[in-house]
């Protein structure tokens, strides 16, 4: 494994890790994280987090689609963060989620398989 | 990535306008104070030495409208971050027609808004501007 594919499996973890202790942890005292005010956004946010690790797999799987998959989930990630963490940015949900997502669009921008 | 240098430059200034702006005012404040009101009671004693007295009645005042929102509050940060979105794309595929539809994006953000030259909105349009001049501006010729 070289260097970058240590760096984007280190950023695609990092993203899965941060959204999702970002929503489910209550991190501003606002009497519960996001999944007990908003379970289906939760949800969604957890789905995406996890789909963007899709970027990793080789070619080989899935058809080839795995960056494809995984720019799905960015743009996912990307669409959470503007629509709900966006207008709350100075919160430490915001924050961490800020941070994931920009982790999941990093590494996705990385992959040699990039089609952008 | 632009052709030129300047074209580059302008793609970047743009990018960092559209990112000021999403810090920057878009709407201001149409917060209005509602007074509250209070009804006494009333008491009135009858003939047998008892009294009776209605009920005080008392309601508190209230914040009515909203108050001034940045980029990053109001619906124009759809548009914002799609801006930076296809900034991007036009960036990695050299293809400056997103350039032009980023500048779009961005003075349409400007017309929802509603005109009110504040700072988030003047940002966002020399943004456009930016955006407009790197994607209508011809590409410098290819070597012979």
């Amino acid at each position: 494994m070289s260097t970058a594919d240590v760096v984007r499996l280190a950023l695609h973890i990092a993203a899965l890790l941060l959204v999702v202790l970002g929503i489910s942890l209550d991190l501003d005292d606002r009497g519960g994280a996001l999944w007990s005010d908003t379970w289906t956004w939760a949800g969604f946010a957890t789905l995406m987090a996890l789909l963007q690790g899709a970027a990793m797999l080789p070619r080989t799987t899935l058809s080839g689609a795995g960056w494809t998959l995984g720019a799905v989930g960015a743009g996912g990630l990307l669409l959470f963060w503007t629509l709900l963490m966006l207008p709350m940015i100075s919160t430490n949900m915001a924050f961490l989620v800020t941070l994931g997502t920009a982790c999941a669009t990093a590494a996705v921008l990385l992959s040699p398989d990039r089609r952008l | 990535m632009p052709a030129t240098t300047r074209q580059r430059v302008a793609v970047l200034v743009a990018a960092l306008l559209v990112v000021l702006s999403l810090g920057l005012p878009w709407t201001t404040s149409t917060q209005t104070y509602v007074p509250g009101w209070m009804a006494p009671s009333m008491c009135v004693p009858s003939a047998d030495g008892t009294i009776w007295c209605s009920g005080a009645f008392i309601s508190p005042g209230f914040m009515s409208g909203s108050a001034a929102l940045s980029g990053a509050g109001s619906v124009a940060r759809v548009f914002l971050i799609g801006a930076l979105v296809l900034i991007l794309v036009a960036w990695t595929r050299g293809e400056s027609r997103w350039l032009g539809l980023a500048g779009a994006a961005l003075l349409v953000a400007v017309l929802l808004a509603g005109l009110a030259a504040l700072g988030g909105q003047l940002a966002a349009c020399a943004a456009a501007l930016a955006l407009l001049y790197a994607g209508l501006s011809p590409r410098a010729p290819a070597p012979a």
